[in-house]
């Protein structure tokens, strides 16, 4: 057996050569029906008909190669049966530290014992948000518009399980007695719980429904996957090459936000077209045809976008500077960037609130990164946003959905406390609290999209409020029965 | 053997000033090692043994005046017994080993307290290393001071808190390769003030004061180059560069 390819004699399927690592294998063993437990306790909740979500038998793909292509095949699995695996990217001969300090030496195949507690925080961190989404989104499959958004769903919920998975095989691995008992911490927290909550604010809030499960897996999946692609230029090999593979699943999350928000657009601009409704406020008329008006939308885009903002962190921030120069933590697309990749006398301009405007104000390059990868984040955004506002202006529709500044609604950073509109106006906090219905979503808009989702359970059918996508999933037809009930 | 101890702790001082860990090791038989502490326990009167005892009293206190980081592995085939298991009590951490090493001739590691742990081999405060560890706590004294004579193995030490690790063989070299290169990371300036500081809890003596922790406290690290130096950690902090330290050790 080669290196990189899969080993499926194990109860885990890998690369990482598991079967002759006795002390990981014994750490994994003891770990894994742990991680079930809190896959049927955490995981996806609810029935279609009779038959819980648990014991489906679901469309999935699963890893099964780190090749570019075909690293993946589709095929019926129960989710508590799907096989987690731990794969990582295939490692480059001679891969040298692109960056900080150490930049030119050879990558590290072990930690660093000088890094040893800032690399365990950032294995953490990331791996506590893996777990976290699944909680967040368990309800969903109740309210699922077709059998193919259930199955997407699934597929980015058993993916994010086996992220955990793959941030536990760097602690179990490489980290010791302490790294063992992260790796148990990591699913004993709990989204939105109070005493136990998940790491990150966004995380801890709840994904009620459909229009926040797609906003998410396209603003914070995207944040997650700029986060991944900071991590995977790491010095330490093993978190390069597992955020690597990472990023390839992460592609699909952010196709299933960027395709689900554009179908919801359409589903509405399209209705409203249908009925000769050209007013995109004449709320009670849109909402009356079983889809969601677009001001809705802006206001849980809104929502989103700035809750995301706040995980980049502070923008001006000693502990990026830290993970940066230590090589630990890199910078997005960081070997393309053509600079000296040590930013010991460089700057970069961040946009603060001085003398009541908003203004670049040029700081040390190694304090900004956060301000940095978020600006990149935000470039990153707008891609899928004017895809979306194709749809409503294919239809004649006059609305435009927008990105919201990034000052606005923040509790994190240069921004927290400043009253700002989503256009980037700042105002007294009694104006902005009086606005605040048409920034954000209200009590109203809450019960009108809970009425509004309801489960549907008839193969190739959709719900009035999503359009269905243009072609199915995994070689399959739109109107294939992703979701089966198996015979009894 | 003292003078052995003695001699490497003034030559490393001395001569090697970069090295700034220690790992101290003993090999020994176990029940020879408690024999001779009862030998010595039973002749105290004794001009020569009385001696001795001073010796080891003063050779360990100059461990304890040590600015080295010192790290005690308790492995098979050791004897921190008695007097040697003092070595292990004035260490800045101590590890033990859980079982033993695959294809290792030793059986399972002890640490075992004598006599000579309750009284003659007092420190520059005047208390023993045991009081001094459960500096407070009387009734912790009097339980660890009832286990005189008792072999413990790793996890009797560490729920004695006689030891501050115990791992298995898998974790073994793992978990020391990255204390001891954290270790080695840090300003050897801090670590001496922070050592000192550590080592000699409780009440101040001329001895103390003279040798132990007011020699090394803040004012004398925020003046050493390693701080406020050009590229001291001072001037470093929140600049995300990590300051450059000359590793000589004072």
């Amino acid at each position: 057996m080669t290196i990189d390819s899969v080993d499926y004699s194990t109860l885990m399927p890998n690369n990482v050569g598991l079967a002759d690592d006795q002390k990981l294998l014994r750490a994994l063993e003891r770990w894994y029906p742990k991680y079930l437990e809190w896959w049927v306790d955490m995981g996806p909740s609810g029935f279609i008909h009779e038959t819980p979500f648990q014991e489906a038998d679901v469309w999935l793909r699963t890893a099964v190669s780190v090749e570019q292509d075909g690293w993946a095949k589709f095929d019926f699995v129960k989710m508590p049966e799907y096989r987690w695996g731990i794969l990582l990217a295939p490692q480059e001969e001679g891969r040298t530290i692109p960056f900080g300090e150490h930049k030119g030496e050879p990558a590290w195949q072990e930690v660093p014992g000088a890094y040893r507690a800032m690399l365990r925080r950032l294995i953490v961190i990331q791996g506590d948000t893996e777990p976290a989404s699944v909680e967040q989104q368990r309800f969903l499959g109740r309210t699922a518009p077709s059998f193919y958004d259930m199955r997407n769903l699934f597929q980015v919920n058993v993916e994010e399980g086996r992220h955990l998975w793959a941030m536990v095989y760097l602690l179990q691995r490489y980290f010791g007695k302490d790294g063992r008992e992260e790796a148990e911490e990591l699913l004993r927290r709990r989204s939105g719980d109070e005493d136990r909550p998940r790491m990150l604010g966004a995380f801890n809030e709840e994904t009620p429904d459909w229009l926040s499960f797609f906003l998410f897996t396209y603003f914070t999946d995207r944040d997650g996957k700029m986060q991944l692609e900071a991590l995977a230029q790491s010095g330490f090999d093993p978190l390069s090459r597992t955020c690597r593979f990472m990023l390839a699943e992460e592609a699909h999350h952010m196709f299933v936000g960027a395709t689900g928000v554009g179908r919801i657009v359409k589903a509405t601009a399209e209705a409203m077209r249908d009925a000769g409704i050209d007013d995109p406020y004449d709320t009670e008329r849109i909402r009356s045809l079983g889809v969601i008006d677009l001001p809705l939308i802006q206001r849980k885009l809104n929502l989103h976008f700035s809750l995301t903002l706040d995980l980049f962190g502070a923008e001006e921030s000693t502990n990026a500077a830290n993970a940066f120069n230590s090589g630990l933590k890199g910078r997005y697309h960081e070997t393309v960037i053509d600079d000296d990749h040590q930013l010991l006398d460089s700057t970069y301009p961040v946009t603060k609130y001085v003398d009541g405007e908003f203004r670049h104000v040029d700081v040390p390059a190694l304090n900004a990164l956060n301000a940095r990868l978020r600006d990149d984040y935000v470039d990153d955004c707008a891609g899928g946003v004017k895809r979306w506002n194709r749809y409503i202006t294919e239809t004649g529709v006059e609305f435009e959905l927008t990105l919201p500044h990034v000052a606005f609604h923040r509790q994190i950073g240069e921004f927290n406390g400043l009253a700002v509109t989503p256009e980037g106006g700042v105002i007294d906090e009694a104006t902005w609290e009086s606005r605040r219905g048409d920034y954000l979503p209200t009590e109203g808009d809450r019960v009108f999209i809970e009425e509004l989702m309801q489960q549907v359970t008839t193969p190739g059918e959709f719900a009035s409020w999503i359009a269905p996508p243009q072609k199915g999933i995994g070689g399959q037809p739109v109107e294939f029965e992703y979701v089966q009930i198996p015979n009894t | 053997m003292t003078r052995s101890l003695d001699d490497a702790i003034l030559h490393l001082r001395t001569n090697e000033r970069e090295i700034g860990t220690w790992l101290l090791k003993t090999q020994g038989d176990v029940d020879v090692t408690a024999d001779h502490d009862a030998f010595l326990l039973s002749h105290v009167d004794h001009w020569a043994v009385r001696e001795i005892v001073l010796y080891i009293k003063r050779t360990l206190r100059r461990l304890d005046q040590t600015s080295r980081t010192t790290f005690t592995l308790i492995e098979p085939g050791s004897c921190f017994v008695g007097w040697l298991a003092e070595i292990a009590l004035a260490a800045d951490r101590s590890y033990m080993l859980e079982g033993t090493f695959e294809g290792s001739e030793h059986t399972e590691p002890i640490f075992q307290l004598t006599g000579m742990n309750a009284g003659p081999l007092t420190m520059d405060n005047h208390l023993t290393r045991l009081t001094t560890r459960f500096w407070g706590r009387d009734d912790a004294v009097a339980r660890v001071e009832s286990l005189v004579g008792e072999p413990l193995d790793a996890v009797e030490a560490s729920d004695a808190e006689l030891v501050t690790f115990a791992y298995d063989d898998i974790d073994w070299d793992d978990e020391l390769r990255l204390a001891i290169e954290e270790r080695a990371s840090f300003s050897p300036d801090a670590l001496t003030g922070m050592e000192a500081n550590l080592r000699f809890p409780g009440p101040e003596t001329m001895e103390t004061k003279i040798f132990g922790r007011l020699t090394a406290w803040q004012n004398w690290i925020f003046t050493r180059p390693n701080a406020s130096g050009s590229d001291g950690a001072l001037q470093r902090y929140g600049t995300g560069r990590r300051p450059d330290f000359d590793r000589k050790r004072t």
